[in-house]
């Protein structure tokens, strides 16, 4: 397969919400490409790994890390109490209700449980995602009209009693 | 609130609440479920000042003319699963719509529902939960049943159908939730007691307007152009590429169009 083509395939991936894509050929060349979560203990970076195989055993590896899209690092200010709210779901992230209307929440509000922080959308089904803890929102991760991938965090929260 | 009125019925319209006008039946339904109403509550409405589609966009709501129903569930489903309850809707609807009109009904992905290549009837599903469980799920339904072509407007009139406009006479719109209640009751109930998806995909994929057809799926910036191979168990398009490599969409901006 040629360059171009593992790029074009990339950047479908790397555009989309599919984690992984494989491609077998008849006469057994696979193409793997899925995206995973690098990085260490400071900062969280979405990668692109592209995994070809001529036989069953890995031949070439090339990992190619893409633009950072979570940031979750938060390096300094990191207390013990700092929640991750994590996307049950694939889907669209939406920070309001409507294209119109104002955010549920903001950088820095307090939530309580069972107020609405987000929609994930998928397949027009429109999920309202509750928050279940008392405390503040310290970071709003996940961007508006973007795709999240499940686990993916959404938000940081600073959790009160 | 006009009257609650209590049906024999299995699960889905055991009690119905009838509203003359309501903003949209979504909302209506969402106090109920925060009030912790039960699973199967039916709320109908003679109009909707507010009907919505995704994302805001209006469904236009005659006073008397189209079926405007929400449906509450709490089906004991993994949170990533909902899009069942969407194609059993869809299949719902599609019966439904064949019952009354003798024509046959297609969906085109993911749920809107097409009579003579013109939309009839729309599904919009709002659930509410955490990120670990479940609250409720509200099944909204516009189904356009005695709308006539002066009733819509001007720019949906090429697109969009109704029942009336189908058989060129006006129906008994109770006759038509009647049916539209027992066909949910009944896939809802086999959706609940099989562990398989097999026939949901089977009868989703037979009622669908455009299987083996080359599609286009947007979203958000990017678009996606191959052959339509069905849905998954959960919902997701099966989207062949022009690679023959085939990816499941799950979300998005969905538009789908015959390139």
């Amino acid at each position: 397969m040629r360059a171009k083509e593992i790029r074009e395939l990339v950047k479908i991936v790397e555009e989309s919400i599919i984690g992984e894509l494989e491609i077998t050929y008849w006469w057994g060349r696979k193409i793997r490409i899925s995206k995973t979560a690098t990085g260490g203990s400071s900062a969280k970076h979405s990668g692109i790994e592209i995994v070809t195989t001529s036989t069953p055993k890995a031949e070439g590896h090339i990992s190619a890390p893409a633009a950072p899209v979570v940031d979750a690092g938060d390096k300094s200010g990191r207390s013990d109490n700092l929640l991750e709210i994590k996307a049950p779901m694939v889907g669209t992230f939406y920070r309001a209700p409507s294209p119109d209307a104002d955010p549920y929440i903001r950088e820095g509000e307090n939530i309580s449980p069972g107020k609405v922080l987000c929609i994930i959308e998928a397949m027009k089904l429109m999920n309202e995602i509750e928050a279940e803890v008392n405390g503040k929102i310290v970071k709003i991760v996940a961007d508006n009209g973007q795709p999240v991938e499940y686990n993916q965090t959404l938000f940081l929260v600073e959790a009160t009693k | 609130m006009i009257r609650p009125v209590t049906l024999f019925s299995p699960l889905i319209g055991r009690k119905i609440v009838l509203y003359d006008t309501v903003t949209s039946t979504n909302q209506v339904m969402k106090d109920f479920a925060g009030k912790g109403e039960e699973e199967g509550l039916v709320v109908i409405a003679e109009m909707q000042t507010d009907g919505r589609g995704r994302r805001d966009r209006l469904w236009h709501s005659p006073r008397g003319k189209g079926l405007y129903v929400s449906v509450l569930l709490r089906p004991p489903l993994p949170l990533d699963q909902f899009g069942k309850i969407s194609m059993m809707t869809a299949l719902a609807l599609v019966k439904t719509i064949t019952k009354i009109t003798r024509l046959p009904a297609a969906i085109k992905w993911p749920n809107d529902i097409f009579v003579q290549n013109k939309k009839m009837a729309g599904i919009l599903i709002e659930n509410s939960m955490t990120t670990t469980s479940l609250n409720s799920v509200i099944v909204g339904i516009g189904l356009n049943v005695n709308l006539l072509p002066k009733d819509m407007p001007e720019d949906l009139r090429a697109a969009t159908t109704s029942i009336a406009i189908v058989l060129g006479r006006t129906v008994d719109k109770d006759e038509v939730l009647h049916t539209l209640l027992k066909e949910m009751n009944r896939l809802y109930y086999k959706l609940i007691r099989r562990q398989d998806a097999a026939w949901l995909i089977g009868a989703w994929q037979g009622a669908c307007a455009h299987m083996n057809q080359e599609v286009r799926v947007s979203q958000n910036k990017y678009s996606f152009e191959g052959i339509f191979r069905g849905v998954d168990g959960s919902g997701a398009a099966l989207l062949e590429l022009p690679t023959s490599a085939t990816i499941a969409i799950q979300y998005g901006d969905c538009t789908l169009r015959m390139p």
